[in-house]
């Protein structure tokens, strides 16, 4: 398993991508695009709002390889936050009337084949797993 | 490394062309909005934003976009946007994007298709 832990401000994004594309070499552009996309923006909830008192905390992305399944695991220490409460986006309205809030959310489902949230030892643990293409 | 955004204007006749290439996330996209709100600031209304070197985007990205279309339509404006990345559009049509922004494939088709009007 491949470990990750920065400082949770915005300019973590770019090197958890980075650590992603690393780590997920070989398992093609769209997949690596998928888990990219997914773990930035349940980062990037985390970063905007997971601090509301002011000092940043960190953020550890962990990611395996097993099989035909990647696994990522997100876990930050900000106030506890389960993103999958959140209500899905109104995707049959027109989208200037949407409310841009959620679509973060709704990218984390589209994406990934399994995500899981718990707070455990007064962190927020987030878990997504996705398939790799040609799996059932 | 991939955290870097550039982010350039041009003009070709009446259009404003901004062009973003690189990465805009949540860490980017306030960068990109204020180069965009410059543009409209000054007056302009026909706004062309050049993605096809974009290489990532995010739902802070789009936020910045469907900003920029909101105040367009409001003021009698046009946006247009190019792009030929299939990641980003997929990104653009699982938020149901692909329905209300005028996406072309690249910049000269977006440039005409402003002078063939709305």
């Amino acid at each position: 398993m491949a470990e990750l832990t920065l400082r949770a401000d915005l300019g973590a994004l770019a090197a958890i991508a980075d650590f992603l594309a690393g780590e997920l070499a070989g398992c093609g552009d769209d997949l690596v695009f998928a888990v990219q996309l997914a773990v930035d923006e349940a980062c990037s909830n985390t970063i905007l709002y997971g601090y509301p008192g002011g000092e940043a905390g960190t953020i550890t992305v962990a990611c395996t390889i097993d099989g035909d399944t990647v696994t990522v695991t997100i876990t930050d220490d900000g106030v506890a936050f389960d993103p999958l409460t959140a209500p899905p986006p109104r995707l049959d309205i027109p989208a200037e009337e949407r409310p841009i809030g959620g679509l973060g959310v709704h990218f984390i489902r589209t994406v990934m084949d399994s995500v899981a949230y718990a707070r455990t030892g007064g962190k927020n643990v987030l878990t997504m797993e996705k398939r790799r293409a040609g799996s059932p | 490394m991939s955290g870097h955004v550039e982010i350039t204007e041009k003009r070709a006749g009446a259009v404003d062309i901004i062009t973003v290439r690189g990465r805009l996330d949540a860490g980017s996209s306030e960068k990109a909005e204020e180069r965009i709100n410059r543009v409209l600031d000054a007056g302009g209304t026909n706004l062309l934003i050049n993605l096809c070197d974009l290489d990532y985007i995010s739902s802070s990205g789009l936020r910045v976009l469907l900003a920029a279309l909101k105040r367009l339509k409001r003021d009698g404006g046009a946006l247009r946007i190019a792009c030929n990345n299939p990641q980003i559009l997929e990104v653009f049509t699982m938020a149901g994007f692909h329905r209300i922004f005028s996406l072309s494939s690249d910049e000269a088709t977006a440039l005409a298709e402003f002078a063939a009007g709305p």
